[in-house]
């Protein structure tokens, strides 16, 4: 665990309010700001001054789409979701892992604890996976395939690399994981596991292939047991 | 444009989304949507995930809500920071990529509120834009590759060959000045 004294902290102030801090030095400068109240200050000061710099920036109206997933996810939401109970549970927006979002709420707050560390910890790890599978689906050459069974979208590349990017699915239950296939035909071949709600299949999908997911046991399955969680044609 | 409680500070709206109430919830993001987006797009370059960041730090400002306080900052530069966060957090990881993301800019579209409403937006980008341009250059330059560019201080330091120290200074510096020259003006843009 890194520590690091008031003096040599305090320089971190603008870096931290640029959100161009990462790593070590973040957690770092988010562990004595818990105990800093002159730091926080100094902060709260500077990020009014980095918002600024956002009013530099040409307003775009969103899609209109946006406002009402943003309300009906809100609805769906219901009553505040506990920070850290169940870190899938905080946030249904696909791109987003938990403690990716637990991180957003804790450094705008500037706060922090251990046990947030640590989930984002895992989640890092979690992260390196989802990396390969966010190109695909962030290639602008990319198709955006609807798929029925769960909110989000199926992304294949022109070349066939494709990826799943989910929204609202829960975790696999204990001992199980998530399986993606592509159909050859009728026949459908195993295109890799998956615990997230973002996997980069590992089979290309030839144009009109269908794409389903199942459970299946941990470690994944040859071949297909029980129903699709969901499925779409690409 | 603004819409129901149009009367309303912020801050209050902010604390009633934040005990529940939809419709502050919405009025929070008609007020912020649009900048909340054009930042997030002016970071990520890429409509989609810029969509992702805005819809995750709102749905952040309706379940987190209630850690806001007032006497830390406007409701404003909180809904932003979330924002931006979200933003370089998407940012870094598409960078991280061997694929490169290709930047379309955004169709010119803008916002389609009344012509007054964009008349004070201009206004403040105006001020802001001057404001910028009054600080040193190597300020202005950490400034805007960090804020608007996604880039850590460690990437910043390694693109234009200087010592982390000297950008860790640059950035504070740069973030003091910038806030007295906004607060020298007709109050602070935040």
């Amino acid at each position: 665990m890194t520590t690091i004294d008031h003096e040599a902290a305090r320089e971190l102030a603008g870096p931290y309010a640029l959100d161009a801090l990462d790593g070590d030095a973040l957690r770092a400068f988010e562990r004595h700001l818990e105990g800093c109240g002159e730091c926080r200050a100094e902060v709260d000061e500077l990020r009014e001054a980095a918002a600024a710099l956002a009013a530099g920036v040409e307003p775009v109206e969103p899609p209109p789409a946006l406002r009402g997933r943003i309300l009906g996810e809100a609805r769906r939401g219901g009553d505040v979701v506990p920070l850290r109970r169940k870190p899938v549970a905080i946030s249904r927006s696909l791109l987003t892992a938990t403690a990716a979002a637990a991180a957003v709420v804790a450094v705008g707050l500037g706060i922090w604890s251990g046990s947030l560390s640590r989930s984002l910890d895992r989640e890092r790890s979690a992260r390196a996976a989802e990396r390969s599978a966010l190109a695909v689906a962030a290639d602008p050459s990319a198709r955006r395939v609807p798929v029925s069974g769960a909110r989000g979208a199926l992304y294949v590349t022109r070349s066939g690399r494709a990826a799943l990017a989910l929204v609202d699915l829960d975790p696999p239950p204990d001992g199980k994981t998530y399986e993606a296939w592509v159909f050859e035909g009728e026949t459908p071949r195993p295109a890799g596991t998956f615990d997230g709600r973002v996997a980069l299949l590992t089979r290309r999908v030839p144009a009109g292939a269908k794409v389903a997911v199942t459970v299946a046991p941990a470690g994944g399955v040859a071949s297909p047991t029980g129903r699709a969680v969901l499925q779409t044609q690409a | 444009m603004k819409r129901v409680s149009a009367d309303s500070a912020d801050e209050d709206v902010l604390v009633r989304a934040a005990a529940g109430d939809e419709t502050a919830l919405a009025e929070l993001y008609d007020r912020f949507g649009a900048v909340a987006y054009g930042l997030a797009l002016r970071v990520l370059r890429d409509r989609a995930l810029a969509e992702d960041a805005v819809q995750e730090a709102f749905i952040a400002v309706w379940r987190q809500g209630d850690r806001y306080s007032p006497a830390r900052g406007s409701a404003r530069t909180w809904i932003l920071t979330l924002v931006h966060r979200r933003a370089v957090d998407l940012v870094r990881r598409q960078e991280r990529q061997p694929t490169a993301v290709a930047e379309p800019e955004p169709s010119g579209a803008s916002g389609e509120g009344g012509a007054d409403d964009a008349a004070v937006v201009r206004d403040e980008r105006a001020r802001v834009q001057a404001a910028l341009a009054q600080l040193p250059r190597d300020q202005r330059v950490a400034l805007e590759l960090a804020y608007y560019g996604g880039l850590t201080q460690s990437e910043l330091a390694a693109r234009l060959g200087e010592p982390v120290g000297t950008i860790k200074s640059r950035m504070f510096h740069g973030l003091r000045r910038l806030r007295t020259i906004l607060a020298a003006g007709e109050g602070i843009a935040v």
